[in-house]
């Protein structure tokens, strides 16, 4: 079956079976080895993407069901000014030790900044839940989103 | 503070790691596996496979068919019998995954089954045919100073208890992969390798090569916790079969269920304490049993039990001391190498024993263990001499002024009609390195800094970077010695054939050992600066010449020091769920002085929160030998929502042989945090924790005894 999408900006066009797993599609077949697999089955994150700009997972989405949309992958996020302030809070504060998981996490963070201009802790913790990490003990990722929350708030209040 | 060097591309998701690696031809392998826990294999039926798939058994092994993990025991693909559920029985290699999944279903293997054995009293009790040697015991270690025996007819009291602890999977987010590559009569093995010195020689004996035909490059290690080290043999063993028989670059990727129900993890535990108290309501006795639930081989157990048994009686002197360590072996997947080292088990008896033991003597727990803990000068439970000052004092002075600890303890539980608040503390050390001196282990781990002829300067070495920040702290103390920007210096992933053997990452001591290794390497370094050219100083590690060990008697320094440590949790526990929510953690850790705060931050928090989820929610549990949990969605891990901000300090207390002053920090932080959460439960519902995890079920269960016996 022909499926088109638009991957980070770019008309993609795949003659390929809808009921295959996103993930395998942009890893394998668009090579956009950013987008992590932590589980296969939607509990740790690690594959965080956005879809039409909403975070989800490549892992249980099928990519018959991303026809005619946007997907952004780590890739293309990069290019944004949000990911600059959110990884340059991760690297400055800490918030990264293996890094398997900071992709996924930075674009969940990103997409919650996007939300809530002023999440407290408590919103961070909730919001992040879906994005597991084992290695920072999630405290410094938290202080890692509330400090890029507050840069990007800083250019609109000049 | 230095930021490291890998976290752009960290953010990027393109650090290196092995799921960004291919090869032109790679084929992927699957691994057929034992469903069941011990049987005999009667026959295996296997279907006409296309042109370009290979399915391939033991016989396919030109060398020997041997996992090797310490000992040689381990078959690396089961010929006539299994001996745990996940053991390896076939590999089925070929480009398309979807075609060896159908050559999967057309496998058919006819068992035998046998009765396994599953619990530690089936490894004891003998009723079942051993699976280990005559008697299942994969290995023993014990020691006794003073007269035990003597001490608890003398005693006014004594307290007896028995403790245990489950399975806890590292859960490390990038699970185990490796991908061979034959080239030239060689094999190349990539891999998120932490020990890569291992894996030329393990992969020689089934490839029947010798280890120079071998080499290991080590991708960015997606975390690994202790379980990429043993376990990391195995999978790199099988890819190599696979290449060797294709011909192709051959690839295992584990999934997240094969990764937990095929690979090591923490080793469940039985610990009985003893205790023997004199009138002034002092311990003057103990004696602790501990049994380490095994796999069907040697595995990694021994040096497991070794820690276990060596730090058993915690940040404690007592006068009189018996501990006996086994690691029995039953049909499971075999434990292993995991962050605490089998110390995480025995704080969490000895301490909940000697809270334990303060409310039946009606003194406040805190004080009973304060007034026990070792001291500068004191000899430690494998009588060695602490040289250094011991700063529980200051440690726990600092917990409390964080955490309100005395303030809080004992107050809480009436606050609320369902829900009950408490608060725990739990004491603890950790010794590393390990002293090797005359010990077989004994041998030389060097590391490289080579000056090049641009000025800038390479760290060549075996060591790896799980994430903790090991090239970091090098580059940093490098830095600081040779006084040129840290930017100059760098570390790569380690390849077996460039760098010299200094043998990897494990066992806490990366920055104590091998750092001050990178120290002396700087120094001289810098002394021949000005010449032209290349430079290059080999350094080894060097062990302090004060320290003595006697490994037969288990008598000496066991380690070269000690880092010390406590934490206070604080719970609340909804009486009608009995769930428990940890509402708050402060810790205070003396790991000499940290050479890089941010990083020294960052593995203790991590630690903690690890050993919080052993201590809370990690359920993995064995039904007839097959493992119950075998995704995320039911072994769960701490998520963000289930752990509250953590507060924490060092006290600092320089230790005089490692670089700067730094001690070990990667495992102890894991240490306490269970402990500690115990008693903050205990202190909330008024009850006696005595396993691990505290599931609802399992609170229940105490909550309904607590209600029936009043």
């Amino acid at each position: 079956m022909t499926i088109a999408f638009v991957v980070n900006g770019r008309p993609v066009v795949l003659e390929t079976d809808p009921l295959r797993r996103l993930i395998d599609v942009l890893r394998e077949d668009l090579g956009l080895t950013g987008v992590k697999e932590g589980c296969g089955e939607g509990e740790c994150g690690a594959c965080s993407v956005l879809i039409d700009e909403r975070p989800a997972l490549a892992c249980i989405v099928a990519v018959g069901a991303v026809e005619g949309r946007h997907v952004v992958t780590i890739e293309g996020y990069q290019e944004r000014d949000l990911f600059r302030k959110v990884a340059s809070a991760f690297s400055e504060t800490g918030a990264l030790q293996c890094g398997f998981c900071t992709p996924g996490m930075i674009i969940a963070a990103g997409a919650l900044i996007d939300a809530c201009s002023d999440p407290d802790e408590e919103t961070i913790r909730e919001a992040l839940s879906g994005n597991l990490c084992r290695c920072t003990g999630y405290n410094r990722i938290v202080q890692a989103v509330m400090r890029a929350s507050r840069e990007t708030k800083e250019p609109s209040s000049l | 503070m230095t930021v490291r060097d890998d976290a752009w591309a960290k953010c990027c998701g393109k650090a290196g790691y092995m799921d960004e690696l291919s090869f032109p031809g790679m084929l992927h392998v699957m691994v057929v596996r034992s469903q069941l826990p011990r049987a005999g294999i009667r026959s295996v039926h296997v279907p006409a496979v296309a042109s370009g798939y290979y399915v391939i058994d033991s016989t396919d092994i030109p060398g020997r068919n041997v996992c090797a993990i310490l000992k040689q025991d381990f078959p690396l693909l089961a010929e006539d019998r299994v001996s745990f559920a996940g053991q390896a029985i076939l590999l089925i290699a070929g480009p398309e995954r979807d075609r060896i999944l159908e050559i999967n279903d057309g496998i058919r293997i006819d068992y035998e089954p046998e009765e396994p054995v599953i619990t530690i009293e089936d490894a004891e009790e003998g009723r079942i045919p051993p699976v280990f040697g005559t008697d299942n015991v994969i290995a023993s270690i014990g020691f006794e100073r003073g007269d035990v025996e003597k001490t608890f007819i003398e005693s006014a009291r004594v307290f007896e208890d028995e403790f245990r602890t489950g399975y806890q999977e590292h859960l490390y987010l990038e699970t185990l992969r490796a991908i061979a590559v034959p080239e030239e009569g060689r094999m190349t093995v990539y891999g998120p390798f932490q020990i890569p010195d291992i894996v030329p020689v393990a992969v020689s004996i089934p490839l029947g090569w010798n280890t120079d035909r071998i080499r290991a490059r080590v991708t960015t290690i997606g975390g690994a916790f202790g379980g990429k080290m043993e376990t990391t043999t195995q999978i790199t063993c099988l890819s190599a079969l696979a290449a060797y028989v294709t011909q192709r670059p051959c690839s295992i990727v584990y999934d997240r269920e094969e990764d937990i129900t095929t690979t090591s993890k923490r080793h469940p535990s039985r610990i009985r304490i003893k205790s023997g108290v004199d009138q002034n309501k002092r311990v003057r006795a103990v004696k602790m049993d501990i049994d380490l639930l095994g796999g069907a081989c040697f595995g990694s157990s021994a040096v497991v039990l070794d820690s276990s048994v060596k730090m058993a009686t915690g940040p404690y002197r007592f006068e009189n001391v018996s501990v006996r360590g086994r690691a029995l072996a039953t049909n499971h997947i075999m434990p292993g190498a995991t962050r605490g080292f089998g110390v995480v088990q025995t704080t969490f008896a000895i301490e909940t024993h000697m809270s334990h033991v303060a409310r039946q003597l009606g003194i406040d727990p805190l004080d009973f263990r304060l007034g026990h803990v070792l001291k500068q000068g004191d000899r430690t439970s494998t009588d060695a001499v602490l040289r250094d000052q011991v700063k529980i004092p200051e440690i726990v002075k600092s917990v409390d002024a964080m955490s309100g600890y005395r303030a809080k303890r004992g107050r809480q539980a009436g606050s609320d009609a369902t829900v009950k608040k408490g608060i725990g503390i739990a004491l603890y050390s950790f010794g590393a390195p390990h002293t090797v001196k005359g010990t077989l282990r004994a041998r030389p781990r060097p590391l490289i800094l080579r000056r090049t002829g641009s000025g800038d300067v390479v760290i060549l070495t075996t060591i790896t970077e799980l994430g903790q920040g090991i090239v970091t702290v090098f580059r940093e103390i490098a830095s600081r010695i040779l006084d040129i920007p840290i930017e100059r210096i760098s570390m790569d992933n380690p390849d077996t054939d460039r760098d010299p053997s200094t043998l990897g990452t494990g066992a806490s001591l990366g920055v104590t050992l091998f750092g001050k290794s990178v120290e002396r390497a700087a120094r001289k370094l810098k002394d021949r600066w000005d010449e032209p050219g290349e430079i290059e100083v080999m350094e080894d590690y060097v062990e302090p010449g004060y320290l003595e060990w006697d490994d037969k008697r288990v008598v000496g320094d066991a380690f070269h020091t000690y880092s010390w440590g406590a934490v206070a949790v604080e719970v609340s526990v909804d009486l009608l769920t009995c769930e428990v929510q940890v509402t708050g953690v402060w810790a205070a850790h003396d790991i000499g002085r940290p050479i890089n705060d941010r990083l020294a931050e960052g593995q203790v928090d991590g630690a903690l929160v690890q050993g919080l989820g052993f201590g809370l929610m990690e359920v993995l549990e064995s039904k007839e030998g097959i493992l119950q949990q075998s995704r995320l969605r039911d072994y769960t891990i701490p998520t963000m929502r289930d752990i509250p901000a953590i507060r924490q300090f060092f006290v600092i207390n320089p230790y005089s042989e490692g670089p700067f002053g730094a001690k070990s920090v990667g495992e102890i932080p894991t240490i306490g945090a269970a402990a500690a959460l115990g008693e903050a439960v205990a202190d909330a519902l008024g009850i006696e924790v005595g396993r691990l995890p505290i599931t609802p079920e399992y609170l229940l269960d105490l909550v309904r005894a607590k209600e029936a016996s009043s």
